[in-house]
């Protein structure tokens, strides 16, 4: 008996050998291209390094002179929870509800979804170059559909009143697919037993969806919601190629001013301290979802 | 035999690897540019040719992209060590790279191989950016904004054909615009004016109506704020009030450059870089090119200088060779392969001469051309970009002349914020 467990030790831990040896590669990857840049990145922000030459220490400096001397990084804080104010809400709920008809019995459901799901994969600088020549005001396939109803389309991109939505507008779009297949996947979790039981009371569609879907749907929506306020946290691509921040700084959101300051200006020890900022910001939004999220909610009522 | 037959491989092995050898001792040097126009590549993989051809102990790699990231990538490219030797180097950024002691000092060559060539006098201050004498760069390719016309839309319209000889004045460029702006119900199909709202034309119209924005203590000042104002709200009329430009961001969007515009038609007259003539000379239609409108006689709008220098990495590995290869694609049989094809214009004062004219002015140039030489050889260079911050600066004033111009910001206010935020730098 006492051989028989030591041979399972002995097995054990030699699969344990085993694990270690195979997972270590992707560990010095992971080390050597995340957890040391995050590391150095943290060092550098009390720095005022410019990518080359020796990083002088400023202690506080870069955190100081951002919260208090730098008005353009409170306005890109506000562009940015401007981005995800409309982003996250709106984005959430017409995934839901494309989610909700594309669930239904419908005919050729399986090319919808395909439909909806093929911005997904689209590269986001394709999808900012067709949208940029669409929604140009003179020429733009968009104030031409417009057109048709007698009403003259704004300067969708250089008006500051419609620049921010434009690029909120795209990005939704963009992502749509990706959350909506998340939806369908948790739709098709719940069990038909409850609408079952539900009909016997109602069969109002509406109330079904707030009763029964809704309630059984919480996990996949706060896993949705988690994801969809971090993404708009470090939205890039999409304003970086469609206005570049622009006009002015009204579609300028953090991670392009951190791109910039980093690769344009040459002032690392700022970016990164601009970086860390943006992960606290990420971090205390994340632990404030997680605790107002009551495990309770996931269940029915 | 089979002593002869080894002493034939031993010796044909030998021959291959004096080869080797000797293609081993080419020195390889790397330069990088970004490409304004397919054009441009071409000119330059021409100019690097010649260069082999003249120095075949030298292999030469050329790289070439976007402007946008030109500069990042050279910077990072030097903070891993593995930078091209000579590249162009815009003056805006040029400070922030020497100061680091990224660029090699090339004064002594410059002297060496400019001895006796006069240049136009702009140049020099584009070269010596912290006055001090010292040259980060070789000065070679100078451009600047000028306004191109479709005269067949002139002639289409009736209307008369803009002379090359003067200047339009602003109320008859007004005219112009007006008259070549043709609507269908709300929809534009042709708009008048293009290309006012570009931050170094409005530079051009602040310097040539006296108005500066650095003073005497490197600070960004603009001197004359009245001037300034008035000079931004008659551009921005041009758009807003009269309806006969399009927003100049819009455009870009559009997917068609500018140039495309005015060979369709969709743009009369165009506010742009004197490199568009490369490329306007090969779209096959007739095109000309005047100088920038005037607000009187008095003050004739030149261009201020843009473009970049050649310089060198002071990390090459063959520092020498580097300096020879900036040194070549600066000289005047280089320049000119450029300043032929209508890429560039030329920064040897003596070119300028009318007995010169010949040596430079091609086909590719427009009917008239010369005489814009004055607006040429006159330019003024940017005063900021003597600054330490320029890129920053250039940004922030590129940022502000949107919120003015498509941001309802007044242009007192975009002329205060634009000096506080320069300020705080």
């Amino acid at each position: 008996m006492v051989q028989k467990t030591a041979r399972k030790r002995s097995l054990a831990s030699h699969d344990s050998a085993w694990a270690a040896l195979f997972l270590l590669p992707n560990l010095l990857f992971f080390l050597t291209f995340t957890i040391i840049p995050i590391l150095w990145a943290a060092v550098m922000s009390f720095t005022n390094w410019k990518i080359i030459g020796t990083p002088t220490w400023v202690g506080l400096d870069n955190y100081i002179e951002i919260f208090t001397k730098d008005p353009v990084f409170w306005q890109v804080l506000k562009n940015t929870l401007t981005f995800m104010i409309i982003s996250v809400p709106v984005g959430l709920v017409l995934s839901f509800l494309a989610a909700l008809m594309l669930n239904q019995d419908i005919a050729f459901k399986r090319w919808y979804r395909g439909f909806f799901f093929m911005p997904v994969i689209a590269s986001s600088v394709l999808v900012a170059v067709v949208w940029k020549w669409m929604l140009v005001s003179d020429f733009g396939m968009v104030n031409y559909i417009i057109s048709l109803f007698g009403v003259r389309g704004p300067n969708w991109l250089t008006d500051k009143r419609f620049a921010m939505p434009s690029v909120v507008g795209v990005s939704i779009w963009k992502g749509l697919g990706f959350n909506m297949m998340l939806f369908i996947a948790g739709l098709q979790n719940i069990p038909e037993t409850y609408y079952e039981a539900f009909r016997m009371d109602s069969e109002n569609k509406v109330k079904q969806v707030i009763h029964i879907t809704l309630p059984l749907m919480a996990p996949t929506t706060f896993f949705v919601f988690t994801m969809s306020i971090i993404n708009s946290f470090q939205v890039f691509d999409l304003v970086q190629m469609m206005t570049n921040g622009g006009p002015g700084r009204n579609t300028s959101v953090l991670v392009h001013y951190i791109y910039q300051n980093a690769f344009r200006y040459f002032r690392m020890g700022y970016a990164s301290a601009l970086a860390y900022i943006l992960f606290f910001i990420i971090l205390i939004v994340t632990i404030i979802q997680y605790r107002f999220n009551n495990p309770k909610d996931f269940s029915l009522d | 035999m089979k002593k002869i037959l080894s002493l034939i491989l031993c010796l044909t092995m030998l021959l291959s690897l004096m080869g080797i050898a000797s293609a081993d001792e080419k020195i390889k040097l790397q330069f990088m540019g970004w490409e304004a126009s397919v054009y441009e590549t071409e000119a330059n993989k021409a100019a690097i040719a010649a260069f082999e051809a003249d120095n075949p102990e030298y292999e030469v790699e050329f790289i070439t992209g976007k402007y946008d990231d030109h500069h990042t990538r050279l910077m990072t490219m030097m903070a891993g060590n593995a930078a091209p030797d000579v590249f162009y180097m815009e003056p805006c950024f040029s400070r922030q790279f020497s100061d680091q002691g990224l660029l090699l000092d090339i004064t002594e060559t410059f002297k060496k191989e400019f001895e006796g060539i006069e240049l136009i006098d702009w140049s020099y201050e584009k070269m010596d950016l912290e006055g001090t004498g010292v040259y980060y760069g070789i000065d070679s390719c100078i451009v600047g904004n000028i306004m191109f016309i479709n005269p067949a839309l002139f002639r289409e319209a009736g209307l008369e054909v803009p002379s090359t000889k003067t200047a339009m004045t602003w109320d008859e460029m007004l005219d112009y615009a007006q008259k070549l702006t043709i609507r269908e119900g709300d929809v534009v199909k042709q708009y008048g004016v293009y290309g006012l709202e570009d931050r170094n034309t409005v530079w051009g119209y602040w310097l040539y109506n006296g108005v500066t924005w650095v003073n005497e203590n490197d600070e960004v000042k603009i001197s004359d704020p009245v001037k300034a104002a008035e000079i931004l709200n008659k551009i921005k009329a041009l758009r807003t009030e009269y309806g006969v430009a399009p927003a100049g961001t819009e455009l870009q969007n559009s997917g068609m450059s500018a140039n495309q515009m005015l060979q369709t038609g969709k743009l009369a007259m165009v506010m742009a870089g004197s490199y568009s003539i490369q490329e306007l000379s090969k779209m096959g239609f007739e095109y000309i090119a005047v100088k920038p409108p005037v607000f009187d006689h008095d003050h004739p709008v030149g261009i201020v200088n843009s473009s970049y220098n050649c310089a060198v990495w002071s990390g090459s590995k063959y520092p020498e060779a580097a300096v020879k290869l900036a040194s070549y694609l600066t000289r005047e049989d280089t320049q000119l392969i450029f300043v032929r094809d209508g890429l560039w214009m030329s920064n040897r004062a003596y070119l300028y001469e009318p007995e010169n004219f010949d040596k430079w002015m091609t086909d590719a140039h427009p009917e008239g051309f010369e005489d814009l030489v004055p607006i040429f050889q006159n330019g003024t260079f940017i005063p900021t970009y003597r600054l330490l911050n320029a890129n920053l600066i250039d940004d922030i004033f590129t940022e502000e002349f949107e919120n003015f111009f498509y941001n309802d910001q007044s242009a007192e206010d975009t002329i205060m914020i634009i000096e506080q935020r320069c300020a705080a730098l």
